[in-house]
């Protein structure tokens, strides 16, 4: 969009990131869950370790002096999944009733997971979650009680990691969303150089050289530091078995502590924006599914698939496609800078209200534009009054259709209401002549049911003859 | 000096540094090239990057020794033990009813504990012809015919080289195709594995397939005794057991025969590649620090000499550190991406454009007035986005 490049000409050109957007369009909660971590290079299955926790001063540090050692690295686990679980539970309700009003449900809120980048979210979520919800803690193998359970939380995690949700928070996506780098977008999955970009220039050169922030460690740091770690392991695990994952943890200390203070100095950044309106429909919903998960955990029905459906797979697509839509448009609507894009773009209408002729029915509107109004006759566009909420409908804010019905000779536009304004009395949610409005694309939200078309298209049709 | 050929230009370009033919990865790497002239004229010229690039003052790109090992062992545990591993995915995976293995072994460690004396280049030769009869037989038809090469050598002639290749198998039955196999170690969980990486092995054994299909028509026999689809063999989930999947390589190798059909695109490049310069000697552990310096310096003045484009796919380049330096001091616009190079078009440069945009500057070309028009409605707008906030 050219607002992106024109605000990415504005960055280079302070050397500093410039605002993407006027809000903040996540939730965060009061108490996040911070994790950061690697894994050997070549296996996700194999962590080496990881700092987490939920007060920046004091991570915890576990260290899996052998990463190839599945019993060493499933002791190790154990301490994360028990930490894990134990910061989820105070989310659970006591019981399981749905016959409590939503209100106390969604105050009690919900856990966020935060990570620095997509990579750990994914490695962390989807595929750490399926290592771990398989395990079994009686039989050949067993493995302490806390993992399974973990790795149920975290595949719920992994599912819920769609637009507009603020479970699972990677943090340089977040920052990307929020502040416009003057370098290519790619380089922005470098927390370091973001947060360099945005908020201390001068240490960008520094902040290139940093060590990555996970889930995969630098090959220099892999050959030296890490290698040493586990030779001093092989050495301490006979004579000293209670100090031998010392200098593993060490090592991971050393390596990923100043990714975890970066992850907060983000936290606090966007702490700083004022937040979006619909943000907290948003966090609602999360809650939403956070409670419906923990009851069917609770009742021993928390089920996974490993490998979709395709009909489970066009549902989901589905889902996203309509979550993608709606987040664009509450973004939009809560964020005037966001706005900004579509009307650069000439979707959106910016303008000074000149005349509003309430005589006849329906009531007529002329609008001069701040920038030239490109778009044919009949066009809809939908006013959305910056007043109060009708008392009738509280959770419908109101919305006004209009229909472009032609331009003057000096330009401006003139409109026809269409829809919520029609009657006289509610003429007084039409603008005033003189006042400022915006007109955009983004009408009422659609509430249809997710309907499925009668045949699945063929790109998710089933193969007669196996899987593809 | 006058040049009558681009490929003389191009050794002269070369200069004193050490010539290495590409293989396999930065031949499906040409594939990705976005038309970066700078990338093609090194690739053209046989340049090793992994000794240029340090030499320019880009970052060293390290393999994590981990993934290596990790690498080798898993390729072992699938082949050892007559394959028993990985017979049952030929059989099934490929549908070669393969009743018994008659395997051989190609690889240079192989080759060189059989015939000691051999120097480097007649082992060359040697791998190459038995490659080539092996296949000769396979196609015959003979029933003491070889059913699993381990690491053939194959040769693809690329601009001024020939560039040797060596896949890690070759499977064939009496009445089937031949196909190649690649084993990688990356986790392929619940049947799905890491697109990005699935793409890059697929592109990579396309490169095969190619250098295949040219040996079989050497060979007289058509192209269609080489199968469609190659085998891909990685970890299963979390451990290191062997899983497969078939890979359609139909449309890699239609992009590639159709690049390499063009390569190096000799009358093309001839006008590009600088005369004036040309890449040092590799300095070596003995070279003293100033004529180090000088290598870097020569070395830098002729890379720069080629015209590049900037854009989003250069992060996976080892030259992005020297391009990213070059474009920061030209106050290039394609810093941004290729979406906003594409969208600035002429107008190249960070000022020019914000120029233009706040009308200190009047646009003089058409595509000059369009960019402007663009850009000034976003800042009108972000203006307007402000005042409101």
């Amino acid at each position: 969009m050219s607002v992106d490049v024109y605000l990415g000409l504005s960055a280079i050109e302070r050397g500093r990131a410039v605002a993407r957007a006027a809000r903040r369009h996540v939730h965060l909660a009061a108490e996040p869950f911070v994790v950061v971590g690697y894994h050997l290079p070549g296996d996700p299955g194999a962590p080496i370790g990881l700092l987490y926790g939920t007060r920046r001063e004091q991570p915890t540090v576990i260290g899996v002096g052998e990463p190839r050692d599945p019993k060493l690295r499933f002791a190790q686990l154990a301490q994360f999944a028990m930490a894990l679980n134990g910061y989820v539970a105070q989310f659970v309700q006591p019981s399981a009733s749905s016959r409590r009003p939503q209100d106390t449900r969604v105050r009690m809120g919900g856990p966020q997971l935060i990570v620095a980048n997509q990579a750990t979210a994914q490695w962390l979520c989807d595929l750490m979650g399926r290592r771990l919800r398989y395990l079994r803690s009686e039989g050949d193998w067993p493995v302490h009680p806390s993992l399974p359970t973990a790795g149920a939380h975290l595949s719920f995690f992994a599912g819920q990691r769609v637009p507009g949700s603020s479970l699972v928070l990677p943090l340089t996506e977040v920052l990307a969303q929020h502040w416009t780098t003057g370098q290519l977008a790619a380089l922005n999955a470098n927390i370091a150089s973001q947060l360099a970009w945005i908020s201390d220039p001068d240490s960008l050169e520094e902040a290139e050289r940093a060590l990555p922030a996970g889930p995969v460690p630098d090959p220099e740091w892999e050959a030296l530091e890490l290698h040493d770690a586990i030779k001093a392991y092989g050495k301490l695990v006979e004579s000293r078995p209670a100090q031998a994952n010392r200098p593993m943890i060490q090592a991971i200390d050393e390596a990923l502590r100043p990714s975890w203070q970066a992850c907060w100095h983000a936290l606090d950044l966007l702490a700083d924006l004022p937040p979006a309106e619909r943000t907290r429909d948003r966090w609602s919903h999360d809650v939403h599914q956070w409670n419906r998960h923990t009851e069917r955990v609770s009742a021993g029905t928390a089920y996974f698939r490993k490998r979709p459906k395709q009909l489970q797979v066009f549902r989901y697509l589905t889902r996203l496609e309509r979550l993608t839509a709606d987040l664009n448009r509450e973004m939009a609507l809560d964020d005037p800078l966001i706005m900004a894009g579509y009307v650069a773009s000439g979707e959106a209408l910016s303008g000074d209200v000149v005349a509003v002729d309430l005589s006849g029915r329906p009531p007529r509107l002329q609008v001069r534009p701040h920038l030239p109004f490109l778009r044919p006759i009949g066009t809809d566009v939908f006013w959305h009054p910056p007043q109060a909420a009708d008392v009738r409908s509280p959770g419908r804010p109101p919305v006004v259709s209009l229909t472009m019905t032609g331009t003057t000779t000096d330009g401006d536009v003139t409109f026809n209401v269409t829809a919520g304004a029609i009657q006289k009395k509610l003429h007084h949610r039409l603008p005033r002549p003189g006042q400022q409005v915006v007109f955009s694309p983004f009408g009422p939200r659609d509430y249809h049911q997710d309907t499925l078309p009668a045949e699945l298209p063929w790109t998710h049709a089933d193969d007669q003859d196996g899987e593809r | 000096m006058i040049f009558r050929d681009a490929r003389e230009r191009l050794v002269h370009f070369r200069g004193d540094f050490p010539a290495k033919p590409l293989d396999a990865r930065r031949i499906a790497g040409l594939l990705d090239a976005p038309g970066c002239m700078r990338r093609q004229v090194i690739d053209a010229a046989s340049v090793p990057m992994k000794d240029l690039a340090p030499l320019i003052g880009c970052r060293e790109p390290r393999q994590s020794s981990y993934a290596l090992q990790r690498g080798v062992r898993f390729e072992q545990s699938v082949t050892s033990n007559a394959m028993s591993f990985l017979l049952p995915l030929v059989r099934e995976q490929l549908a070669l009813d393969v009743r018994e293995v008659r395997e051989q072994d190609l690889s240079t460690v192989q080759v060189r504990t059989q015939f000691p004396d051999l120097d480097r280049d007649a082992l060359t030769d040697h791998r190459v012809r038995t490659t080539r009869d092996s296949v000769a037989q396979m196609l015959a038809g003979d029933q003491r015919a070889i059913n699993l090469l381990r690491h053939p050598y194959l040769v693809l002639t690329l601009g001024d080289m020939p560039t040797y290749l060596e896949p890690d198998l070759l499977a064939y039955a009496a009445s089937g195709t031949l196909a190649p196999i690649e084993i990688k170690s990356f986790p392929c969980i619940d049947g799905i594995a890491d697109p990005a990486k699935t793409a890059e092995a697929a592109r990579q054994t396309a490169v095969y397939m190619v250098a295949l299909c040219r040996l079989v028509e050497n060979l007289g026999q058509p192209s269609s005794r080489i199968a469609s689809q190659g085998l891909l063999v990685m970890t299963r989930d979390f451990t290191l057991e062997a899983s497969g999947s078939l890979l359609d390589l139909r449309p890699q190798v239609r992009r590639l025969e159709r690049v390499l059909a063009n390569f190096p695109h000799v009358t093309q490049l001839a006008a590009q590649i600088p005369t004036a310069v040309s890449l040092p000697a590799l300095p070596s552990r003995d070279t003293s620090q100033t004529e180090r310096t000088a290598a870097s310096a020569q070395a830098r003045e002729a890379v720069g000499a080629l015209p590049m484009r900037f854009g989003d796919g250069c992060t996976g380049c080892p030259l992005l550190d020297f391009c990213r330096g070059q474009a920061q001091r030209e106050e290039s616009v394609a810093q941004l991406g290729t979406q906003a190079a594409n969208m600035c078009g002429d107008v190249s440069t960070v000022s020019h454009a914000l120029a233009l945009t706040a009308g200190t500057r009047t646009p003089t070309t058409a595509a000059e007035k369009a960019v402007a028009e663009e850009l000034r409605r976003a800042a009108i707008a972000v203006q307007l986005a402000g005042a409101a906030a």
